[in-house]
């Protein structure tokens, strides 16, 4: 698959090119840009590190084990690898701790594994749902999502059913 | 999130002291520190780069002329927003933003259509139809370059990182493809149920 793999170096040219073309000073833009993400980051770090400080106790102490034990019907029936157990019931609340326990995940098992792309997949196609369901309803000063809650919940199971089965059979 | 944190942690504590040391449970704690933190500055690497990257693109226009291509589609997805209403806009940059996998460079133009569309919303306080097919779809990502997840896979010493593209690309279109499908349905279905309530005095 050279071809996918040339595509986020080509977006990059694209945009630099453009960019200078348009007579826009590059570095500074870049610079604001990475502004951004230390701002961001100084806001969700302790955020991580909270999560990490949980889901390592709760991986450690077994309770994840005692979860998986109760889940294991549903696991074994969705053909779903267990270290995967920690990323589906973080996935939904933070995106920063779900890239955590992604790179956890590639740590250990490495990034060209069946659980390695599975967890890529999982997370390429899916996103923090909860997160974005809680921050877009206020800032449309809205109290409740009504039926979109359910119907996101849907996408989720829809979106990591293909993408378990894809993790199985694509040729990669 | 409180409680599930809360739960989560002294659900942890427990457990390892019946099973374990409290020693176990110290080194626990401080290991879970130190990977929070070095996942905060793997995160901040990928971060920085996307957003410097995106700034570029917004700084040029490329984004914004992307934008005017992708909104005549939006106008059919959103049937209830009037042609040119100033959402529009931001939903553009939103759902490209999202397309390119910049989730990160995403959230700041999706926070911006919503306020613009509660400024007109009849009943303040009530979600719109609009704002309900919106939210549906950031949920469901609706992602054709997974950035990070490749930018990850990449940083952990991947042979192939940009492998995992196309399938989570089919992946984010099926979920996408089921919410606007539910969403559709359930639009029409309360609608008529609306309709009938205002039948009935």
């Amino acid at each position: 698959m050279n071809a996918a793999e040339w595509l986020l170096p080509l977006l990059v040219l694209t945009v630099l090119v453009h960019a200078r073309l348009h007579r826009v000073n590059t570095l500074d833009a870049f610079v604001a840009g990475v502004q951004e993400a230390l701002h961001l980051i100084y806001h969700l770090a302790p955020y991580v590190i909270a999560i990490f400080v949980a889901l390592d106790l709760f991986t450690a102490s077994g309770a994840l084990d005692l979860l998986a034990r109760f889940l294991r019907p549903a696991l074994v029936w969705l053909h779903l690898p267990y270290p995967l157990l920690p990323l589906l019931i973080v996935r939904p609340l933070s995106g920063s701790a779900s890239l955590g326990v992604i790179s956890q995940i590639l740590r250990s098992y490495g990034p060209d594994s069946l659980v390695g792309r599975m967890a890529c997949i999982m997370q390429g196609s899916s996103d923090t749902t909860f997160y974005v369901l809680t921050v877009y309803t206020g800032a449309g000063r809205v109290q409740q999502a009504g039926y979109a809650l359910p119907v996101a919940i849907l996408g989720d199971l829809v979106g990591y059913a293909v993408a378990i089965y894809l993790a199985y059979h694509w040729p990669f | 999130m409180g409680a599930v944190w809360f739960v989560l942690v002294v659900l942890g504590i427990v457990l390892m002291a019946i099973h374990g040391t409290p020693a176990a449970v110290t080194q626990s704690l401080l290991k879970g520190t130190r990977e929070g933190l070095s996942a905060s500055i793997d995160l901040l690497a990928v971060t920085s780069l996307w957003l410097g990257i995106s700034k570029v693109a917004e700084r040029s226009g490329l984004l914004e002329q992307i934008s005017r291509r992708v909104s005549p589609w939006l106008g059919w997805l959103f049937p209830s927003l009037r042609p040119g209403h100033p959402a529009l806009g931001s939903m553009t940059l939103n759902l490209v933003a999202n397309i390119l996998g910049l989730g990160n460079a995403a959230t700041p133009f999706g926070l911006r259509a919503m306020e613009q569309m509660a400024a007109d919303n009849p009943n303040p306080g009530r979600i719109t139809p609009a704002m309900s097919t919106f939210l549906v779809l950031n949920s469901a990502c609706v992602t054709l370059i997974p950035a990070t997840a490749i930018a990850l896979r990449a940083a952990a010493g991947s042979a192939q990182p940009g492998a995992i593209a196309i399938p989570a690309a089919i992946a984010s279109s099926a979920a996408t493809a089921a919410v606007l499908v539910a969403d559709g349905w359930w639009r029409h279905h309360s609608q008529r149920q609306e309709r009938r309530r205002h039948r009935q005095p």
